[in-house]
């Protein structure tokens, strides 16, 4: 399983895999250059399929937000299961991201 | 023949012929160059082992029987040669030669080919066999690639644990109260563990987890670890280095890298544990006489994210006794996998954690080998347990000094004042006490000088300004909540300032260094102070018993709003 991404005017909507890890690095970097290629501003993680993130996922995630212009609003994590949500409760990510 | 394609495209393959028969071997060789390969030939098994040496051929034919060496040895030969390079060999065979054909495949033969020859299955036997060496000979290159890459890492690696020996561990000081267990690749992982005491023997500790690997890792591990333990050695809290590396790795780290970290403090004057949770996961304070467990939980950002003053840390203080271990870890040993792939989990730490006569840092362990079964150290682990043991031979690690002062006693006097909105940014004591060592060269003396300047200061700001109550202190819970409180007030603090002067005069072996703390606050009624010392009433008068003990003197005046102690010292 891999990333997928779509963009629905200025929405970015990424799906996160099962294991979104350092092994999701490359794709992910694409799906963030097609904020470069169009007027997003808005960009949605949906990570139901997600059950295990590891800290370079989170650093993907600061990666997106900091291209977002680090706003918290521009970016929300949404369909986060709890094993997921434990994790970016760790990192105090409800700071940085509006979490659903 | 038409129909027979040449061997390579771009380049002329070269055969080496082998027959003892002068007619079969001019056959093969004329057929071969027909088909545009590049022809030599020898007469038996040694003259083709020394052609073969000779003219690195790129495939050969070989007969079976032949005079002083035959096929069969001189395959076994030129295999041995090849070591792991690859030519195809292809048996020529005929007669009665074919009960040789296990032997040839056991030397190292290809493929064989009868007599008589027939040129389209000789030139696609040979075309085959060319495909395939030429895509073994690609692969061992790879394979060279990738085994001097791997090398190559090693060597970084080695880089790696080289200067996290050097820069990251050259601080640490080994303290009786601080057990670790990391895997040796847990440094590759980015995991740190620092200890330091400061001048006043608190206790400082952090364990640091980076995102990255090896020597990414390493060198930012660099920088934070010189903050520690610079800023340990000044006497600085926790929180101030806490902000003072967030600051440093925000500025450094790219944008996807930061540092998950827990700072703690144990104060052995106090019994109070502070700690500042940023992003690793939850640690836990076990009482080993009641096997009560506390769960600390991440309350802050990783460090390296934001500015320190949107991280605007948050410190937990709790009173603990010499029952308390405090468990910190990364999250190597909560994602641990058993055989089918499920974690260790922080129950599993938990479980461990018992009022049993074993220690309880080893059951976690022994419990987490156990768990992993035989797939143990697949996972870098990184377990360390805080006692807070206040044995004072545990604590009694300053490394002895010589106690001379090298620097003339002299005449001076240095005085500073702190408005609210400086009292609410910054403690001030580890600068002033440092430009005093400056002044007058007090090296030896400097912790209790530290210490007297600490307590005076800390009394005038939390009772004076804050005016903040001892007796909530009285009971643990009391404790925590007079920290809130105190963090609560300061941050609303709109008036008042505390000045603090130091005046020195020498005298016949060396000097008198009087220190004074004054504050603006509402004052306070110090004989009610003084009974409370007499009458043992622990919390309050600690600090002030501790001065008694260390100064000469020290009074009160101006209704408890001028604190003044006299340190003296001697060379002698």
């Amino acid at each position: 399983m891999s990333i997928t991404f779509s963009t629905s005017g200025s929405k970015l909507t990424i799906n996160t895999p099962e294991r979104f890890d350092f092994g999701s690095h490359k794709e992910f970097r694409s799906a963030i250059d097609a904020i470069n290629a169009s007027n997003i501003n808005h960009a949605c993680i949906d990570m139901r399929m997600t059950g295990y993130v590891d800290s370079s996922a989170l650093g993907m995630l600061l990666m997106l937000k900091n291209k977002m212009g680090n706003s918290k609003e521009a970016v929300s994590l949404i369909n986060t299961r709890p094993e997921v949500k434990k994790i970016l409760d760790i990192a105090n990510f409800g700071q940085l991201f509006s979490l659903s | 023949m038409g129909s027979i394609q040449q061997p390579s495209a771009s380049t002329i393959s070269k055969a080496l012929v082998v027959d003892d028969s002068m007619s079969q071997r001019l056959l093969l060789s004329h057929m071969l160059e027909k088909l545009g390969y590049d022809v030599v030939s020898a007469k038996d098994g040694e003259e083709a082992l020394a052609k073969f040496n000779e003219q690195r051929p790129d495939i050969i034919f070989m007969d079976i029987e032949m005079p002083k060496m035959n096929g069969i040895e001189a395959t076994r030969a030129i295999r041995k040669v090849l070591d792991e390079d690859f030519i195809p060999i292809i048996f020529v065979t005929g007669g009665t030669s074919e009960r040789y054909l296990e032997d040839c495949v056991a030397a190292g033969g290809d493929d064989f080919i009868k007599k008589p020859f027939n040129p389209t299955i000789l030139s696609a036997k040979a075309q085959s066999l060319l495909r395939i060496k030429q895509l073994y000979n690609e692969q061992i290159v790879q394979k060279r690639e990738i085994e001097a890459f791997k090398a190559e890492e090693d060597r970084e690696h080695e880089i790696a644990a080289i200067l996290n020996e050097s820069i990251v561990m050259a601080g640490y000081m080994e303290s009786p109260n601080v057990h670790h267990f990391l895997t040796p690749m847990s440094l590759f992982n980015g995991d740190i563990l620092l200890c330091a005491y400061t001048p006043a023997n608190k206790l400082n500790l952090l364990l640091g987890d980076f995102t990255g690997h090896g020597i990414i890792a390493s060198v930012a591990a660099a920088p934070a670890s010189e903050i520690f333990y610079g800023m340990t050695a000044k006497g600085f809290g926790i929180r101030e280095i806490t902000e003072e590396i967030n600051t440093k790795l925000n500025r450094l780290l790219p944008a996807h890298m930061f540092l998950a970290a827990t700072l703690a403090c144990l104060d052995p004057e106090t019994h109070n544990l502070s700690t500042i949770t940023c992003g690793l996961p939850d640690h836990f304070l076990f009482n080993k006489e009641t096997g009560e467990i506390k769960t600390l939980l991440s309350n802050n950002l990783p460090l390296g994210i934001v500015s320190s003053q949107e991280l605007a840390p948050i410190e937990k203080h709790i009173e603990v006794t010499s029952q308390h271990r405090l468990f910190l870890f990364t999250d190597g040993i909560v994602e641990a996998e058993n055989s089918s792939g499920e974690p260790f989990g922080f129950e599993g730490i938990k479980s461990c954690l018992g009022p049993t006569g074993t220690s309880s840092f080893d059951l976690v362990l022994e419990s987490l080998q156990a768990h992993q079964g035989n797939q143990s150290q697949q996972d870098d682990i990184t377990l360390v347990r805080l006692t807070c043991d206040f044995d004072p031979e545990k604590w009694n690690t300053q490394e002895p000094q010589d106690s001379r002062v090298e620097m003339e006693p002299s005449n001076w006097k240095l005085s500073s004042t702190m408005d609210y909105n400086t009292l609410k940014r910054l403690n001030p004591v580890p600068a002033m006490v440092n430009s005093l060592m400056e002044i007058q060269g007090l090296l030896p003396f400097r912790e209790s000088i530290f210490l007297v300047t600490t307590e005076l200061f800390a009394n005038s700001l939390d009772h004076g300004l804050l005016g903040l109550d001892s007796s909530l202190k009285k009971s643990p819970d009391g404790f925590a909540q007079f920290f809130e409180l105190r963090q609560q007030r300061l941050d609303q603090l709109s008036k008042g300032n505390i000045k603090l002067f130091f005046s020195h005069v020498p005298h016949k072996t060396g000097g008198e260094l009087t220190i004074q703390v004054h504050d603006t606050g509402c004052g306070f009624d110090e004989n009610q102070v003084l009974t409370d010392i007499k009458n043992n009433d622990g919390f309050s008068g600690r600090g002030i018993q501790l001065i008694r003990q260390i100064c000469t003197s020290l009074e009160y005046s101006n209704d408890g709003r001028r604190a003044t102690a006299v340190f003296t010292w001697s060379n002698e």
